[in-house]
């Protein structure tokens, strides 16, 4: 998986906890609409990251998911119980789609059909609020495309627009030749040397666009800088900007106020140049050219500045296209020229054109001398009519139409037309699905031709899962199996059907031929290509509904001690914390480890400094250091555990969720209160505490709270109140779930125990009610009759009990029939470091826990009695049997006497008994950060792990509950 | 001297997406997770260019928007902001507010890369 | 430093951003009889290409580049 699928797994997680959590209040709030907004922002954040990844299920449901979700914040009423369950559903299938994700390793399997029931169980809310808005106008949102004035010129147009301006100019002028337009005036603020750069890079290409920027005076506080903006414009051949600046004094100048206008010719499309200039979109216009617009002439007016012999000469090389002559009466023309005279702007362009060498030279050299004779009132020249074609303007467009119906026709005779998809869609599926049968024809030897038939079947379950045909999806499921398998028959037998109507030709034109196979892949390549513009068109036309607001809220993270007790979103969202893979905090918590052991050697140094070397004040300053570097130690061991320690709220935030879905199903009401949410604790109890206590709410939903009528009818309130509490004590967490039920019925436990064997009858008379209650803590118990849905899937308390015991944990059992249950459960706050006594036997050290430690006494071999083949002795009037360590372990040597004839006896808690451990000696007591046993050291279950300590040597520490 | 822009979002797989395109195309990357750290880190820094996400807790774009622009450090410096497709209202409104233009999420590297080019002089 | 200033002449280099318009105006106030150094310019903000239109100073150089040249050379010319 990539870093950025882990982070988005990751991401989603907690977007979906908050979503889980808003969804909840929703139904409590009272201030729907905050809480909507909230639900809204979330949703939509996880629907954008989906977006960074090819996951086209996950996005199409949460997208639906997003639009119910903004629709609801507009119109609250839609909000009902069976939509906060669909989006639950949802979602869970987000949820497992994050599994799916992870267990793939990054190559999730979606349900899609789930996807699609989902998606169109969302789109029915939306359906049904429609409607209720139809009755009210709909405003529909203004249509997409920018304001934008486009005039693609007429010849006749122009030219009335160049009667007025030469009727305002000159009257003395003659008419310019009827097809000769003068250019937009527009045009004369360009340069003519870029506007012959311009002309020479496209004699011939007639589709220019001309475009005049004209930004708001305000633009530089936006950020804009109009001149780059334009001089990036794609295609540019050509620029210019002029500015009211030029008149300003530069005292008076605000240089921050655009008082400027662009202009720019481009030779790319019209919408490329819309696109570019996407932002502001009201501030330009566009006007097509053609090239010979191009064709400005500038200067002064100077009617006489040609003699009229050599226009003539000019005008009759240019008739009969003799370019050399012409250049050379050009260039003689122009050496004696002012060159800031319009003839000499005219010569000048007559050399660019001539330059040239394309086709464009002829029209644009008549163009360019009949304005010149223009300038110099001069009636046009009767040039002679050369392999004119016809009209380009009107070609192109009758090319467009013709093109165009001859698309519509085809989509007519297509077997899709069927589809309830617009024409658009039709097209380019049809036109998609022709490729994909081509792809299909080509060499199915090559040795890619798998990949290619699996990229075959990709794009069709996405074509026909986009339109929403479910049918053909599940159709083409079945058939692509095979198809991956070679059989491609029937998977060409299917799409031609799909395709029947339209005429079958494609197969006939393109008979798969081998040679060809090249010529063939090309030609896929560069429809494909197309196809992929026309469906991002689409796509980013297509009108979307208003999403909004989004924001993860991040489970109060570990460190979090500042967002304790108050809910407010608002103080979760801030990244005040880091996410840290655990494997790294496992290893700082490793070498913190080692670095404490390798402390304690500092002591051992001192000692032999002072002892074998003599250097007493060395010995000393290692002692002072020790202390030093020991503190850092010490804090630092304190911090990482600190980092380790997560807050209750980690589990509990389940529960809401737990308790809504269950009682909802059992017809139950039910109030959950947690407490103690901050109450910290190491990640691995809290972990270790998630199933336990899923279970016992279970119960206690499924067996303790009674349904309300009964709970009516025993004066109860309706709804039962189910309470979970933490809360530290000392060094251990306590959690209490307490709920107002039914309780346990003692007596009923007591047959049950007894029926199934579980006690013998004397042990059934002697039991207290609390004793009988606790009884169902044990393995093979439970009260439920038949097996539910719910609790009672064969696991009982007694799983619950072994998995608290494993962490170290105890838990105890209180019940009242009538007035409910309480569970008390106690655990260490900190796996990771435990004390330890450290006791000597047989020459070798060895741990004991020192939660099982009760007391270390000296028991006189005379105090010691065999009862029954079992030594015992009696410790404060209470019989006390003992154990030899050696003899446990299988060690041959008896245990050691001191003295005064005396054994060393550890008394320990193991279970609900008490025994005495005889060992060899005590050494006190010492932290240690205890390790599993790992190879085949990991098998022998005499002992629960091993530590370094102090001295560099290791300590096992014993696991007494399996030795005893 | 690469151009050092300076993206906020709340959303940290967005954040890696848009910092892993940067990087890649030569940009230095800092990041913010909404608007208040945005302006709190921006206090003592001066990119060439700010990408922000519009809807985020505590400050959301459009308030991060009007805040930088009333600051004369950031009176010209290009913003874009990060938008889904369906938000046009919101683009048009963070224009008036002062933005330059949006990226539309999720970025392909090579639009953002386009258009960063196109409102980064220099770039 | 995009703007080499020396008493007779502004020499603009790479690309001018506008957060050096400030400056330039202040210089161009000062320097009544400055010229302008283009050369070395690749891309002027169009806040600073308008001081400088506005100053209507006498170019001593045009950026090499041809096509930016042809933008700005008919606003900062007609003045001379």
């Amino acid at each position: 998986m990539t870093p950025l699928l882990e982070q988005f797994v990751s991401e989603t997680r907690d977007l979906l906890q908050g979503i889980s959590e808003q969804l909840l209040a929703v139904e409590k709030s009272d201030d729907k609409k905050t809480t909507l907004n909230e639900l809204f922002r979330l949703v939509h954040t996880l629907k954008g990251n989906t977006g960074l990844f090819e996951f086209p299920d996950l996005t199409r449901v949460l997208h639906a998911g997003e639009d119910v979700m903004s629709e609801a914040r507009e119109n609250t009423g839609l909000w009902d119980q069976n939509l906060t369950d669909l989006l639950f559903d949802t979602m869970d299938f987000v949820g497992q789609f994050c599994d799916s994700i992870e267990e793939s390793d990054g190559n999730p399997v979606a349900d899609t059909k789930k996807a699609m029931a989902l998606e169109s169980s969302l789109r029915k809310y939306l359906e049904s609020s429609d409607e209720k808005e139809k009755k009210a106008p709909a405003e529909k949102p203004a249509a997409k495309t920018p304001a934008k004035k486009t005039t693609r010129r007429s010849k006749t147009t122009a030219s009335t627009a160049k009667k007025k301006t030469t009727s305002r100019k000159k009257s003395s002028r003659p008419e310019l030749a009827a097809d000769i337009a003068l250019p937009p005036d527009a045009l004369k603020v360009f340069d003519q040397k870029s506007l012959m750069t311009a002309w020479s890079q496209n004699p011939t290409d007639d589709s220019l666009w001309l475009v005049i920027y004209r930004p708001i005076t305000e633009c530089f506080f936006q950020g804009d800088d109009p001149l780059h903006t334009a001089r990036t414009t794609p295609g540019v051949v050509a620029g210019s900007v002029t500015s009211e600046c030029q008149g300003t004094e530069i005292s008076d100048l605000d240089p921050y106020q655009c008082v400027s206008e662009l202009y720019l010719i481009s030779n790319a499309t019209e919408e490329e140049v819309l696109e570019h200039f996407r932002y502001v979109p009201n501030q330009i216009e566009t006007l097509a050219l053609n090239t010979d617009d191009l064709l400005v002439i500038q200067g002064t007016e100077q009617s006489d500045a040609v003699d009229a012999d050599i226009l003539e000469s000019l005008c009759d090389a240019v008739n009969q296209s003799d370019w050399s002559g012409a250049r050379n009466i050009a260039n003689a023309a122009l050496e004696l020229m002012n060159p800031a005279l319009e003839a000499a702007s005219a010569l000048t362009w007559l050399n660019t054109i001539f330059a040239g060498s394309d086709g464009g030279v002829r029209d644009a050299a008549i163009n360019i001398v009949q304005k010149l004779r223009y300038c110099l009132h001069q009636p046009a020249w009767e040039f002679d009519q050369v392999e004119t074609g016809p009209d380009q303007d009107s070609a192109t467009d009758t090319d467009t139409d013709e093109s165009h119906s001859e698309h519509t026709e085809s989509t007519d005779s297509s077997g899709l037309e069927a589809l309830d998809i617009s024409e658009d869609d039709r097209e380019a599926l049809e036109h998609i699905l022709r490729v994909q049968r081509r792809i299909l024809d080509l060499n199915p030897d090559d040795a890619w031709s798998g990949g290619r038939v699996s990229a075959v079947t990709e794009v069709l379950h996405n074509c026909f899962y986009n339109l929403g045909m479910s049918d053909a999806v599940n159709e083409l499921a079945a058939l692509t199996n095979a198809a991956l398998e070679g059989d491609l028959e029937e998977l060409i037998h299917w799409l031609d059907e799909k395709l029947s109507g339209a005429d079958q030709a494609p197969e006939a034109d393109h008979e798969p031929d081998e040679d060809e196979d090249e010529d063939d892949q090309d030609e896929v390549v560069e429809e494909v290509e197309e196809i992929t513009a026309d469906v991002d068109e689409e796509r980013s036309e297509q009108p979307q509904a208003e999403p909004l607001p989004v924001e993860p809220a991040q489970p109060s993270a570990p460190s979090s001690k500042e967002d304790t007790d108050s809910k407010p979103v608002a103080s979760i969202g801030t990244s005040r914390s880091v996410k840290v893979d655990q494997e790294k905090i496992d290893r700082l918590m490793n070498l913190i480890g080692e670095m404490i052991v390798a402390k304690n050697a500092l002591p051992f140094l001192a000692k032999r400094a002072e002892e074998q070397h003599g250097l007493r004040d060395m010995a000393r300053e290692i002692k002072e250091q020790y202390a030093v570097v020991n503190r850092i130690a010490e804090e630092m061991q304190d911090s990482i555990m600190q980092i380790r320690m997560m807050p209750f709220s980690f589990i509990s935030m389940r529960f809401p969720r737990l308790v809504r879905d269950i009682s909802r199903r059992l017809n139950k009401e039910v109030q959950l209160i947690i407490e103690g949410e901050d109450t910290e604790a190491d990640k691995n109890i809290i972990e270790s505490l998630a199933e336990p206590l899923i279970h016992i709410v279970r119960n206690s939903l499924d067996h303790g709270i009674e349904m309300p009528d009964v709970r009516t009818a025993a004066g109860k309130s309706a709804a039962g109140t189910l309470t979970i509490k933490a809360s530290q004590e000392a060094d251990r967490v306590l959690i209490e779930i307490h709920d107002d039920g039914k309780g346990i019925d003692p007596d009923l436990i007591r047959e049950k125990a007894f029926e199934k064997g579980l006690i013998d009858d004397a042990t059934r008379q002697r039991l207290t009610d609390r004793e009988a209650v606790n009884l169902v803590l044990l393995p093979g118990f439970s009260t439920a009759e038949a097996v539910s849905d719910l609790s009672g899937r064969g696991v009982g308390m007694d799983a619950v009990r072994s998995a608290v015991e494993k962490v170290n944990g105890t838990m105890a059992l209180d019940s009242e029939p009538g007035k409910g249950t309480h569970i008390r459960i106690s655990l260490p706050m900190s796996i990771a470091v435990t004390r330890v006594m450290i006791v000597e036997s047989d020459g070798q050290l060895m741990g004991v826990p020192m939660d099982q430690v009760l007391e270390t006494v000296r028991v006189p071999r005379s105090e010691i009695y065999t009862v029954k083949h079992v030594q015992t002795t009696v410790l404060r009037d209470r019989i006390v049997p003992l154990k030899a360590l050696n003899q446990l372990l299988a060690l041959p040597s008896p245990q050691v006497i001191n003295e005064e004839d005396e054994h060393a006896v550890l008394v320990a808690r193991v279970g609900s008994d008490v025994i005495g451990l005889i060992v060899d000696d005590f050494r006190g007591s010492v932290d240690i950060i205890q390790k599993p046993m790992s190879g085949v050291l990991s098998g022998i279950q005499a002992y629960s792990g091993a530590a370094l300590i102090g001295d560099g040597s290791v300590l096992m520490v014993l696991n007494l509950k399996e030795i005893l | 001297m690469s151009k050092t822009i300076f993206v906020v979002d709340d959303s940290a797989t967005m954040l890696m997406s848009v910092r892993a395109s940067l990087e890649m195309n030569g940009f230095k990357v800092e990041t913010a997770s909404d608007g208040v750290q945005a302006l709190d880190k921006l206090n003592s820094m001066s990119p060439d260019l700010i990408i922000t996400d519009i809807n985020m807790p505590r400050m959301g774009g459009m308030e991060l928007i009007q805040a930088l622009r009333a600051m004369s450090k950031f009176r010209f410096t290009p913003i874009l902001t990060l938008t889904t497709e369906s938000e046009s209202g919101k683009r048009d409104q963070a224009k008036q507010l002062g933005a330059t233009g949006w990226l539309v999420k999720p970025v392909p590297a090579g639009d953002l890369v386009r258009i960063i080019k196109q409102v980064l002089p220099g770039a | 430093m995009p703007i080499v200033y020396s008493e007779k002449e502004a020499s603009l280099q790479e690309v001018v951003t506008i957060q050096e318009v400030d400056d330039l105006l202040e210089w161009l106030l000062a320097n009544t009889d400055a010229s302008i150094d283009l050369a070395e310019c690749r891309h002027l903000h169009l806040a600073a290409l308008q001081t400088l239109a506005s100053a209507r100073r006498p170019v001593t150089a045009w950026p090499q580049d041809e096509a930016f040249k042809g933008w700005i050379k008919p606003l900062l010319t007609t003045g001379e």
